[in-house]
């Protein structure tokens, strides 16, 4: 048998979790002296209300290793083997606590794959890796799958101030657009390409905002058959809400491809570096097995 | 030198072809102020009169040192000069006209009768070709109809006196003609402001023919004063060291030479500009060691009209001569030399206020050394005026603000020596201002960097360009994609009009305010906020984003209420506020 493990970032509701038997490590937050367990300690709410009284930024950790070596030594009593996917490597050392810890364990085979996209685009893997031990694929071919398929992600999101993803280490401090006095919004890409967080647009006005993001996550889509989205959100807004409906109506109008979507809200982690205010679409160009 | 005026003119020297320039450059600027007046609209404008002064200055400057024989070099010296110096679309018309006078008489060491009818020609010739568009009922008119006249006249004319005066005739009779050839003259009740400032030059040439007095210490003393507006102890470099190097254009690339000499500059001091032009190089370098940089100079070809200052020295005189004003003047000086000095200060206040300008815009830059460092692929070069302004096109990725504006045009100069102190081959300029758009064109023919112009008439049009730059895109790539983006912005600019007009069937009296979408005048009434509200209603379409940078003297609840009436009156999705600190527009606002 195949146990799946996957970290806190992967915005999975819990009874989609629930639901595939899917493990979570969660990875950390600290506000000045304490220190909370992603999705675990915290509720989202309470968080925001936290970090926009709070003199510092959070920080955020990667599990420990120990943390992964305990989660494996349990399900070592239930499985054989393991299939550990996390979020990008360039994001957070997640991937390298699980590997570590993995090399500890004789005993069990963990196969530990980096997604190289975080939040739904992570979840949209382990989501469909979960379905592949369902039909009772073997390790590698899963491997091998999500390898390939991890390929065909893209997220496009916006935050509305870029002091976080910058404080915080996730973006170039050269290629950032800084804008202190001047307000615009930026639309950022996690690409499959580099696992990297990349400057993509700088638009005047959050309407415009929005018609861009639809637009590229349109453009993103448009040479696939079939195609999985996901609407992923800090704290709710109007700006949040007339993004969901603007894509909604284009992709209504469009019969280019069969499409489903998803709604999560991101974690704790995840908003300490963009800010509560994020958010933004998840573009999958593949099937999830049904 | 009297002269008779009944014996007869048929060819002038060199020297006496100087004299024509000086006066008339004096003329000229007599006659400045005037031909400012003739600008259509009542907004405070580019000022054409100033415009054509400052770049005929800067050409008539070129001849101060030079002691040639030749009619040919000297107007060749005032064509580089004249295109150096190019500020405004008339200055700029200016610049190539006497280009083409030049090209006319290349060759010629005397100016005589025909000389005269063909150089005139050639001028207006020139200019046609040099814009874009031609407009009749401007400079352009003018120019072509006097030249016509003179060509037919050449024959049969006595002397170049009797040319001189039938080609002016001609020239003000087609000035008359203007108002019948551009409607908004003929609304505005005014002849061509730029075709007035050909004429006026044209007279001054005439009235230095006939030997009247010549007054033109002053130009040159301006000219030179506002280069140097360090502090003695500010100065790195001791000497001023410019000269030109004749090459041989048949054996050398002189492209890959000017990079080279360039280069090869850095070690020797700073404020480096090379450029050149068909087989001559100009260098301008601030050293300690000018020598070397002569035998430098021998290497690379013919060495002449060399030029040395001291310039701490001439910094020491400079401040002398501020204290010393403040002394009775003729204690110091005597007889028409205090006449001329007397001038000279009244022409510095410009020119030193010119001087502090550009120091603070420097200094808002904080660039202190000569090499202007951009960390991207491309540089950005922009033209703005107010300290908002300059910041937030800092912000979005301006290396240099070269300050200026609707009422103050840099000239072509002003944009090479950025141009050139940038460490980047690639360079785009966005000049934020229709006046200023030709001057900065004219760079792209001075460099052989890769310039590329932004055609943007406003600061909102910056903006919106600068939203789409992409470092990866070459000039060309980012000239197209920006001037493509900023159609989708409207500009609104409120100002305040410096005097009675009719414009577009608008009675507009002075000092009421006045509204203009993207240039044209639309509304007016007597406050602001009866002017925003008007022009909104005029131009407001379905755009969500508005963005007003309020100027000098409002108050940021000021600006606040001018959102606050939006809001209530309009349905906007945001408003946003910046303070501007821009002169002469209380208010400019963004509609995207």
């Amino acid at each position: 048998m195949i146990a799946l493990v996957t970290d806190s970032t992967c915005d999975l509701p819990a009874e989609i979790l629930a639901k595939h038997q899917i493990e979570i490590v969660p990875l950390t937050v600290h506000f000045e002296e304490d220190t909370y367990y992603d999705k675990v300690d915290l509720e989202s709410e309470e968080f925001y209300t936290m970090m926009e009284s709070a003199a510092e930024l959070p920080t955020t950790s990667q599990p420990s290793v120990g943390l992964f070596m305990d989660r494996y030594q349990k399900l070592s009593e239930d499985y054989d083997q393991v299939i550990s996917i996390h979020l990008s490597s360039a994001l957070s050392g997640t991937c390298e606590s699980a590997r570590l810890a993995a090399a500890q364990l004789d005993e069990l085979e963990v196969e530990i794959i980096d997604s190289k996209s975080t939040s739904s685009g992570l979840g949209f893997m382990v989501l469909l890796a979960a379905k592949m031990i369902e039909a009772g694929k073997d390790i590698e071919e899963i491997k091998d799958t999500i390898l390939q398929e991890r390929e065909k992600l893209t997220i496009y999101f916006t935050v509305n101030e870029l002091t976080y993803l910058e404080k915080g280490g996730r973006i170039g401090k050269a290629q950032a657009f800084l804008g202190s006095i001047f307000n615009f919004n930026p639309i950022l890409e996690l690409s499959a390409d580099t696992g990297k967080i990349i400057p993509k647009e700088k638009i005047r006005g959050y309407k415009k905002t929005n018609q861009k993001m639809t637009d590229l996550a349109l453009n993103a889509a448009v040479d696939s058959d079939s195609v999985n989205f996901a609407y992923i959100y800090g704290k709710d807004s109007d700006n949040y809400q007339q993004l969901k409906n603007n894509f909604e109506s284009e992709l209504a109008a469009q019969n280019n491809f069969k499409y489903q979507i998803l709604e999560n809200k991101i974690g704790t982690v995840l908003s300490s570096h963009t800010g509560p205010l994020v958010y933004g679409i998840v573009i999958y160009r593949g099937e999830l097995l049904e | 030198m009297p002269i008779n005026n009944k014996e007869k003119i048929t060819a002038v020297d060199a020297e006496k072809f100087k004299d024509m320039m000086f006066t008339s450059l004096h003329w000229l600027k007599e006659q400045k102020s005037f031909i400012d007046s003739l600008n259509v609209f009542p907004v405070p404008d580019g000022d054409t009169g100033t415009n054509m002064y400052l770049t005929f200055k800067e050409a008539v400057s070129t001849l101060e040192d030079k002691n040639s024989r030749s009619v040919s070099e000297l107007a060749s010296a005032l064509s580089k000069g004249a295109l150096m110096g190019a500020r405004g679309n008339s200055g700029v018309i200016l610049s190539q006209l006497i280009r083409g006078f030049a090209q006319a008489l290349k060759g010629k060491s005397k100016l005589k009768v025909k000389d005269l009818a063909s150089a005139l020609n050639k001028a207006s010739e020139v200019a046609y070709h040099g814009v874009l568009k031609p407009v009749e009922g401007t400079i352009l008119t003018v120019s072509r109809e006097a030249a016509e006249k003179a060509l037919a006249e050449a024959d049969s004319a006595a002397d170049l006196v009797e040319l001189f005066e039938i080609t002016i005739k001609a020239a003000e009779e087609s000035l008359e003609r203007t108002p019948e050839l551009l409607a908004a003259l003929k609304e505005a009740e005014v002849v061509d402001a730029g075709g007035q400032g050909y004429l006026t030059i044209l007279e001054g040439m005439l009235k230095g023919l006939k030997g009247e007095k010549i007054e033109y210490q002053a130009a040159t003393a301006e000219a030179k004063t506002r280069k140097k507006s360090e502090l003695a102890e500010d100065i790195k470099f001791t000497y001023c060291t410019q000269m030109l190097i004749e090459i041989d254009s048949r054996k050398s690339n002189i492209d890959r030479m000017i990079d080279k000499i360039r280069k090869d500059m850095q070690s020797y001091g700073d404020s480096i500009m090379v450029v050149g032009s068909d087989d001559v190089i100009k260098i301008h370098v601030h050293t300690n060691h000018p020598g070397v940089l002569l035998e430098y100079g021998l290497k690379k070809g013919k060495v002449f009209d060399i030029k040395i200052d001291n310039m701490r020295k001439q910094n020491q005189e400079k401040v002398q001569r501020e204290n010393d004003s403040d002394f009775d003047h003729s204690q110091f000086h005597q007889g028409k030399k205090s006449a001329s000095d007397t001038d000279i200060k009244e022409d510095n206040q410009p020119a030193e206020t010119e001087d502090n300008d550009r120091k603070k815009a420097e200094e808002i830059n904080q660039q202190k050394d000569s090499e202007i460092v951009v960390e991207k692929n491309t540089g950005i070069i922009s033209v703005a005026n107010g300290e908002g302004v300059v910041n937030i096109l800092k912000e979005l990725g301006v290396d240099y603000v070269i300050k200026g504006g609707q009422s103050m045009n840099p000239s072509t100069n002003d944009f090479l020596e950025v141009v050139e102190r940038m460490n980047t081959d690639q360079i785009i300029i966005l000049p934020n201002n229709k006046n200023i758009i030709s001057a900065a064109k004219q760079v792209s023919e001075l460099s052989n960097k890769n310039i590329e112009i932004i055609e943007t008439r406003s600061i909102p049009q910056a903006v919106t360009a600068l939203m789409i730059y992409d470092d990866q895109a070459s000039p060309s790539q980012l000239k197209e994609r920006m001037e493509a983006e900023i159609k989708y912005v409207k500009t609104l600019e409120i100002t305040q009009a410096v005097k009675d007009s009719k414009v577009n069937g608008l009675e507009i009296k002075k000092d009421n305010y006045i509204g203009l979408k993207d240039g044209d005048i639309l509304v007016s009434a007597e406050t602001e906020r009866e002017t925003v509200i008007n022009l909104l209603n005029k131009v407001a379409e379905d755009e969500e984003l508005v963005t007003i940078y309020y100027g000098e003297g409002i108050t940021e609840a000021e600006a606040e209420e001018v959102k606050n009436i939006m809001e209530e009156n309009f349905d906007f999705d945001e408003i946003e506020i910046y303070p501007g600190g821009q002169p002469l527009y209380p208010f400019i606002i963004s509609l995207e």
